[in-house]
């Protein structure tokens, strides 16, 4: 049970708590919960995309942009890692569309390390 | 001398940029890649005094590189207990070692340096390499129950046998899963990212040197 997570509305909640407690003894009469507020409505602001933000890959970049991965490179640079290059294979990018199966961007290990087994396997 | 601290070789290089040139440093870097087992980037005590075991074993059993001969004289150095280690054993990790650099016939330093540690953790399950198994719940106690410093943590352990799909695994499959785990995570820990990798930082691990191609 503490593994299950339900989304009970706040002014449920405190109806249920208060019903919960004036049954519980006569201490429990003054017992009163408020409903926490609602979340104000100016953090559901849309985001506001710029066409810079649906640059793919270099091609799209303009003269004087700044290389996308300029800041990702110089951290892994200072690791002493491998850096990601202006152009890279296609054949890479495609093989993680492969094993990336959710398709939302994010490799996870096991994705990972079966890919790499499978390339050690085939090389 | 050369081929001694050839290491594992360098990152695949951006041909707009050319080939990169190993700078005076080399040697040094190899050695803290193939030694540093918490993934700090530095070299503690005992990661310290493991680089020191291993030279010890490199000079008594080894020339400029080291042969599959001198391998099971340094093994037995390295392990904890200098057990007597068999031929086969010192096979298993010579196939390991040799999968990790570009010369076949011999071990540099600090490819030797990175498997006889992994050897070192493995054996002090008391299973052989040769023909050994190890599942997870043995290897997370055990490596609970260890005083002893070692190159894979809890986590790590979790997400390898979650990764194999296997109840149970060998000395090459241990060491592969181990590398690779550290190099995924020294990429996410890096880039901030900690579980998963984007398609940038997936191809910039794809170029690292200890990624098979």
């Amino acid at each position: 049970m503490d593994g299950i997570a339900v989304n009970i509305p706040d002014d449920q909640l405190a109806w249920a708590m208060q019903k919960l407690v004036a049954g519980g003894g006569t201490g429990a009469a003054s017992f009163n919960v408020t409903p926490a507020g609602q979340k104000e409505e100016d953090e559901a602001k849309p985001i506001e995309y710029k066409a810079k933000d649906f640059v793919v890959n270099f091609l799209q970049l303009k003269e004087g942009d700044e290389d996308p991965n300029k800041a990702m490179n110089e951290k892994l640079k200072d690791a002493g890692l491998a850096t990601v290059w202006k152009r890279e294979n296609k054949q890479r990018a495609q093989m993680f569309g492969i094993i990336n199966t959710a398709a939302n961007n994010a490799l996870s290990f096991p994705a990972f390390y079966n890919m790499v087994k499978m390339a050690k396997i085939y090389s | 001398m050369k081929k001694t601290f050839e290491g594992f070789g360098t990152h695949e290089s951006d041909p707009d940029e050319g080939e990169a040139e190993k700078g005076d440093d080399w040697n040094a870097k190899q050695v803290l890649l193939a030694v540093d087992r918490d993934l700090d980037g530095k070299m503690n005590l005992a990661e310290y005094l493991m680089m020191r075991r291993a030279i010890i074993g490199w000079h008594e059993c080894a020339q400029e590189t080291m042969n599959r001969a001198g391998l099971r004289c340094s093994l037995s150095l390295i392990t904890n207990d200098h057990r007597n280690v068999d031929q086969s054993e010192a096979d298993a990790v010579f196939l390991v070692a040799t999968s990790l650099q570009d010369n076949k016939n011999g071990l540099s330093f600090p490819v030797y340096l990175m498997v006889a540690d992994l050897f070192r953790t493995f054996s002090s399950f008391d299973v052989p390499a040769d023909n050994g198994y190890i599942n997870q719940r043995t290897l997370i106690r055990s490596l609970n129950e260890s005083d002893l410093p070692h190159r894979i943590s809890e986590p790590a352990a979790k997400a390898i046998f979650a990764a194999t799909g296997q109840e149970e695994i060998n000395f090459a499959t241990f060491c592969f899963a181990v590398i690779t785990y550290n190099r995924w995570f020294m990429y996410a820990q890096t880039l901030g990212s900690k579980v998963f990798l984007n398609l940038d930082e997936f191809l910039a691990l794809m170029h690292d040197s200890l990624v098979p191609d």
